[in-house]
């Protein structure tokens, strides 16, 4: 017993306080590795723990309603944003079933998905999980890759396509106009329609962008149309948040309206280093990523791999 | 409590609420009424968009707020309803599960309609559940040998008929006559039952003969399974329930016809299968001294209070994928991590999403997890770590003086034997004090103190650290044994053990004891599925904790806010247990547990034939294969409702032999919603309700801090055949197929007078509307927790909910007849919210949970110590200690060069054998992979995606034997990465099935083919040893466990 009290690290430290634990580790944790520009872990540097969310006081998908409900009232015409705090993103797919549920999609393509990817950072794994759907641009590639009144740039920011005449070759065009691979287009089909007894709830009507859809033979056909996220505007219209929002189960997601400077969405953007992608492209997109570590986990700089 | 007084600290020390956050909370916070509905008129709220269509406004009546049961979290759920079907499922925002604070109970439903809590994938995807093409709507009966997949559709009377009368069903086995219900139910009259129980005992005290006992039942010894052994009990018992995931309610509901009024003790669970040695270790240490035995200790467990915990050890815990909630707790986990209030150390060989997350990820070799906790154990205390003011507490008294909710056994005095091991506590009569046979002893300054455990006026605080003798006889304090075990390896060989570093251990003990009682081991299955599980698991979430006295403190270890007692009780409205002629059924069950070996009239020396568990019950993977030795005795009929052990269990294939011979298995009756693993061999299907059509109260666990009470109760139609049963309509499920076998059997307590004088059970509504009306009544014995009537407009809304339902499954008038008035509004309140719950702060009381254990929590474990192994003979250990991975025999298992352990892990998307129908996931993730290190895989010469077959010493052949001439071959693809331990290979459960819509069924002559989809995959599971003795899967004998993590296993190229 006595010879291996004499391993330092056998010894026990004096009891103190939390802040005080962090410093010094993390610094396994910075050697570099292909394809990701990874910054030292800041730790260390207290001051430069960004300060607790005001979210840590109450329910984030509460005050989040309250904001809509807020906006809803005033009358105003709000300028929805997204925001994503990938720290808290744990890849487990709820906001992306969730989309499907609620903007029936098929096997062609969803709304939303998460991407995922290990990092082999320093002498232990890492993994960073970063959900992706239309960001609404406010430069909307897609926009200028088809006719003028295929895709509408609304003035609260939602990019609106207009299923009826975004088809076909345009569908396509739009599709591959955009450079975060959000848009897909729909074949019409469904998950059940292979089995012996194909569901009726995959043929609900829904609407989207200000018509009505169904799968089902003989409705508003999907078939061939381009399709991608829109802030679930038919759910903001009636005063409920996006799908993927209340959802996400790390409560990884804030959505608002940026015009309302007492909303949580104003409140958790400011003095916080955000990314936005494919800024270079100059898309001006409206849902962004907090670029920020957290006080155990390696720093990562998103424009290493996203420029 | 009025708990808006007891919350005056500031958020900066509790996490909770700011005061500005809670004034919202307690006034409902949402805007809704007038303001919104302003603005909500039906016109679109979109700029400069006139003249489109709109969704219809959102209402309290598009909704059934129902509860999930997508895997066992239950979830509280709201279903959103559109033209008649089930279109989205949401978070209910009402539960603490579900959204983080919750809103109060008491917002009214037409705000709470346009909020959304949190669900997970399958959450979201449980609509794909109900709404399967694969769903058996009618009753089948096999049409070719078991397991052929040939079916008939018969009707559901002529089934009931034919399971009841017996007689020759299957003439392509010969038309053997098989033995009906009817004639099981042999012993009828609960008087007997009582007088021959209690005779029984004396057979086993050695206070009677088993000559005596046939002499004075020699009227009944016809009813007897054997009359040369009574302690099997009456015939009844050859009729055995086994089930897969059920809850209160249904619960209460089959096992009032199982045992209550069929009279058979053999009910049982599949505890083992998930977590047995957690549940047994649990009841061990929550076991309380009563006349000189260890009684009382729940079958459960402890996990950490997530919201107030500063450190956190996941050990063998998946949380950002399972573990009872990821909707409940990862929230409360990634805002402590992201506001830098919370650490987290993960140990589990598999980097998992939360190890992604964590401070420090510690790959331990698998079944090594008591190893590390020794070593951390042993670090504590030569480094006095640990809470001495907790640990010196010997009881009640003590601990009330230090404000101690807890109190442990740590200065209790144990006696040690010839041997040099310890055994039972001394008791002070021993000694020449005066006591009792619960009065024991604690030294104190030296001196003997006698004291009882649950004295609440006189204080006995003792010496931690003892080894003496007193009046001669030979003692150690209980902390004094713990530290003897931790002290039989250095912490580097502990380490080494473990195969991490001994600076793992010192690092993990100190941040471990440097946050007060805010620090917490949580663990689940990676600690608990092996061979040595309840040791592992009374070294980690026992001890560790315990050292601590975290137990009942915030941002320590709790034991759950608890539910509302649905089932009755003193002032509630009614008592489901009501019957007018309960039997309480006797003998040894069938998996032997809770039953002494030794005092059996089958002792025959060691090893048993099979293994006792007298620690243990709800052995899952002992009830076929006991059944298949016919050990303690054969049987005659099982009944199998939502499980599959075949898919389920570690080495399931191993079931199938005996599954499929009618000989050992006469009588093989399943409920299920498709043909899948396990029921494809059964005689009979009846289809059940899925979760969304259907009624259970799935309560709670142990880390919610709220007391809650989610109901589940119908929210869509189902699709099964509608049939009469007690002259009632409603679709086939479970309660109607008990209902039915009770009204053939004439059996007490159904039907008509079911209640006795409390009124009829006929249909389900019968029993789970009254369970509501006592959650409406709360949790006083007076009125003062009676929930409110519904409002008019909330009637309304309840109604308009449920137009879609048919009369069979909803009609207003039975059920607000059934409820009674006083009781209907309060009832329909409780279903338009989906169950009730403690408001968010009523969790805490200053620095402790309000729910406490409160009680003694035992260090040391005397009723092992006094326990043998049924297999061994050996005298089990009182204290968390090491066990090497060992089979049934205690034989070490041996490797023969195969380099790799398998083991399982847990994925979002999926949930053991039931989820593969859901498209929506698989969608998302098509197949699993096998995990294999990047070293290993260099070293070997695999590649990435690769496909490989997966073989153990009992599975050289790489396949599933199905036994019906198929098979499946054991062949998946592999993931590299560095995510895993070297030498150890994983995989998600939940894939590679063969039944389950994946293969062909032939019902009525037509063949209806499976589905590529939810064929792919691997499932190794048949790859996992198959004991060499038992010839069944690999188990703990002491806590009952399944073992998952301890098979070594080659992996070759395909």
């Amino acid at each position: 017993m006595a010879s291996e009290n004499e391993n330092p690290a056998l010894k026990p430290t004096p009891r103190r306080g939390f802040l005080q634990t962090l410093a010094g580790v993390g610094s396994g944790a910075v050697a570099a590795a292909v394809g990701w520009k990874v910054l030292q872990s800041q730790r260390a540097e207290a001051a430069s723990i960004p300060p607790p969310l005001a979210e840590s006081s109450g329910s984030v998908v509460l005050r989040m309603q309250q904001d809509l409900e807020v906006t809803l009232a005033g009358g105003k015409t709000p300028s929805w944003l997204m925001v994503v705090d990938t720290r808290k993103c744990i890849g487990c797919d709820a906001c992306a079933v969730a989309c499907r549920a609620e903007n029936p999609t098929g096997p062609a393509g969803n709304f939303r998905r998460v991407i995922k990817k290990d990092l082999p950072i320093g002498p232990r794994p890492w993994a960073i999980y970063k959900p992706a759907n239309c960001l609404q641009c406010d430069d909307p590639p897609c926009a200028r890759a088809v006719p003028e009144d295929m895709i509408l740039k609304r003035s609260d920011g939602i990019v609106e396509f207009d299923y009826d005449k975004l088809k076909g070759p345009s569908a396509q065009a739009a599709a591959r106009a955009c450079p975060f691979g959000a848009i897909h287009v729909d074949d019409g089909k469904t998950f059940t329609q292979s089995t012996p007894r194909p569901q009726d709830y995959e043929l609900r009507p829904f609407v989207e962008n200000g018509k009505t859809y169904s799968r089902k033979p003989g409705a508003n056909p999907l078939q061939g149309a381009a399709r991608k996220c829109t802030f679930c505007s038919h759910l903001l219209d009636v005063g409920v948040l996006p799908a993927c929002v209340t959802t996400c189960v790390g409560g990884a997601m804030y959505f608002g309206d940026a015009n309302n400077p007492g909303s949580l969405i104003s409140e958790v953007t400011q003095g916080r280093r955000v990314f936005r992608g494919h800024q270079n492209l100059g898309v001006k997109p409206r849902v962004i990523y907090f670029e920020e570590s957290m006080p155990d986990t390696p720093h990562i700089d998103c424009s290493a791999c996203h420029s | 409590m009025n708990p808006n007084e007891t919350h005056q600290e500031t958020p900066e020390t509790t996490g909770r609420p700011a005061p500005a956050r809670r004034e919202m909370l307690r006034s409902g916070a949402l805007l809704g009424g007038a303001c919104l509905a302003a603005v909500l008129k039906g016109e679109s709220a979109s700029p400069n968009l006139a003249g489109r269509a709109t969704p219809k406004r959102v209402e309290a009546s598009d909704y059934i707020y129902t509860t999930c049961l997508q895997c066992n979290t239950g979830c509280e759920i709201k279903v959103k309803i559109q033209g008649g079907l089930a279109v989205k499922i949401d978070g209910n925002p009402y539960a603490p599960r579900t959204l983080d604070p919750h809103i109060d109970w008491q917002t009214p439903v037409d705000q709470a309609a346009r909020l959304n809590g949190v669900i997970c994938p399958k959450g979201q995807s449980g609509i794909q559940t109900a709404y399967d093409p694969y769903r058996v709507v009618k009753v089948l009966k096999r049409a070719g040998r078991r397991g052929e997949g040939k079916w008939t559709t018969i009707s559901f009377d002529q089934a009931i008929r034919e399971i009841v009368d017996g007689g020759a069903l299957f003439p392509q086995d010969g038309g053997k006559p098989v033995t009906g219900m009817r004639e099981l139910y042999a012993l009828r009259d609960p008087k007997v039952h009582a007088a021959m129980a209690a005779d029984v005992t004396n057979i086993q005290d050695k206070k009677m003969t088993v000559a005596e006992f046939k002499e004075k039942y020699k009227d009944n010894l016809d009813k007897l399974i054997d009359p040369e052994h009574p302690d099997f009990g009456p015939k009844n018992n050859q009729f055995v329930f086994n089930w897969g995931r059920l809850k209160a309610g249904r619960s209460e509901f089959f096992l009032r016809f199982v045992k209550d009024s069929f009279g058979s003790t053999n009910g049982h669970g599949h505890t083992t299968v998930c977590q047995g040695s957690i549940y047994f270790a649990g009841k061990s240490m929550s076991d309380q001294p009563s006349g000189g035995k260890w009684t009382g200790g729940s079958k459960a467990y402890w996990m950490a209070d997530t919201s107030h915990a500063e450190f956190i050890i996941y050990w063998g815990a998946n949380v950002m994928e399972g573990n009872y909630g990821p909707p409940l707790k990862v929230p409360k986990i990634t805002r402590g991590l992201a506001g830098n209030k919370l650490r987290i150390a993960v140990i589990d060989p598999r980097h998992s999403k939360i190890a992604a997350k964590a401070w420090k990820w510690l790959p331990i070799k698998p079944g090594e997890d008591a190893a590390f906790a020794l070593g951390m154990i042993r670090w504590i205390i030569e480094n006095s770590r640990y809470d001495k003011r907790y640990l010196e507490n010997c009881n009640k008294a003590a601990a009330t003086a230090d404000n101690e909710p807890t109190w442990c056994n740590a200065a209790w005095l144990v006696k040690v034997q010839p041997d040099g091991s310890a055994g039972a506590f001394l008791r002070a009569s021993e000694i020449g004090l005066e006591g009792d046979a619960d009065t024991f002893v604690c030294l104190r300054d030296g001196k003997p103190v006698a004291f009882k455990s649950d004295d609440a006026a006189k204080a006995a605080e003792g010496d931690l650290f003892v080894n003496t003798a007193v009046n001669n006889v030979k003692v150690k304090s209980g902390l004094q044994i713990l530290l003897e075990e931790a002290q039989k390896r250095s912490i580097s060989e502990w380490a080494s053990l473990a195969g991490l570093s001994p600076n793992d251990v010192a690092a993990l003990a100190n941040e471990f004891t440097s946050h007060g009682k805010r620090a917490v081991v949580e663990i689940h299955r990676g600690v608990s599925q092996h061979t040595n599980g309840f040791y592992n698991v009374l070294a980690t979430m026992g001890a560790l904790n315990t050292l601590i006295g975290n137990l009942d403190w915030n941002g320590g270890l709790v034991y759950g806010g608890g539910s509302y007692g649905e089932t009755g009780g003193t002032g509630r409205p009614f008592q489901v247990g009501a019957h007018p002629a309960k039997i309480t059924p006797f003998g040894i069950d069938i998996i032997r547990g809770g039953a002494s070996y030794e005092k059996s009239t089958i002792f025959a020396g060691y090893p048993a034939k099979r293994p006792w568990y007298p620690l243990a019950s709800d052995v899952y993977q002992e009830v076929i294969p006991s059944a298949g030795d016919a050990y303690p005795y054969p049987i005659k009929a099982l009944f199998l409702y939502m499980g599959s052990p075949v898919y389920a269990l570690p080495a399931g294939h191993s079931l199938i032999p005996t599954l499929r011979d009618p000989d050992k298995i006469p009588l093989f009756v399943c409920s299920d919603i498709v043909i899948g693993e396990t029921s494809q061999y059964a005689d009979y299907i009846f289809p059940d309700l899925s979760y969304l059509e259907r009624w259970e109260f799935h309560r709670t666990h142990p880390s919610i801090v709220h007391r809650v009470s989610p109901v589940r109760q119908p929210a869509i139609a189902s699709p099964n055949e509608t049939v009469s049963v007690y002259g009632r309509k409603m679709p086939v499920s479970m309660e109607a197929v008990f209902l039915a076998l009770a009204e053939r059997l004439q059996l007490p307590g159904f039907g008509p007078g079911g209640f006795g004088a409390a009124g009829d059970l006929a249909r389900p509504e019968d029993f789970y509307l009254r369970m509501v009306a006592n959650i409406a009544h709360g949790d006083s014995n007076t009125t003062s927790d009676v929930c409110p009537d519904a409002s008019d407009e909330e009637v309304q809304a309840f109604l308009d909910a449920r137009k879609h339902l048919p009369n069979s499954m909803f009609d207003p008038q039975v059920w607000a007849q059934t409820a009674g008035s006083d009781w209907w509004k309060k009832v329909i309140y409780v279903l338009n919210r989906g169950g009730r719950w403690w408001s968010y702060n009523e969790a805490w009381s200053g620095e402790q949970v309000k729910a406490k254990y409160g009680k003694l929590v035992n260090l040391y474990h005397e009723k092992p110590a006094t326990t043998r192994n049924s297999m061994t003979g050996a005298y089990l250990s009182g204290a968390p200690t090491y066990l090497p991975i060992a089979d049934s025999l205690g034989n070490q298992l041996e490797h023969r060069g195969a380099p790799f352990t398998l083991i399982t892990s847990r994925h979002m998307l999926a949930c053991k054998s039931r989820t593969i129908s859901n498209y929506w996931l698989t969608d998302v993730m098509p197949q699993n992979h096998i995990e294999m290190s990047n070293f290993d895989a260099q070293r070997l010469g695999f590649r990435d995606n690769e496909e490989v077959w997966v073989l153990s010493a009992s599975n050289p052949e790489a396949v599933w034997d199905l036994g019906n001439g198929q098979s499946k071959p054991l062949l998946g693809r592999l993931r590299v990465t560095d995510r895993i331990r070297n030498g150890v290979i994983s995989f998600e459960l939940g894939y590679g099935h063969w039944a389950y819509g994946a293969s062909n069924q032939t019902i009525d002559g037509v063949t209806i083919p499976g589905d590529p989809r939810r064929g792919a995959g691997i499932h190794a599971n048949a790859a996992m040893l198959v004991d060499p003795h038992l010839r069944s899967p690999l188990s703990d004998v002491v806590g009952g466990s399944a073992v998952f993590y301890d098979t070594r296993v080659y992996i070759v190229k395909a």
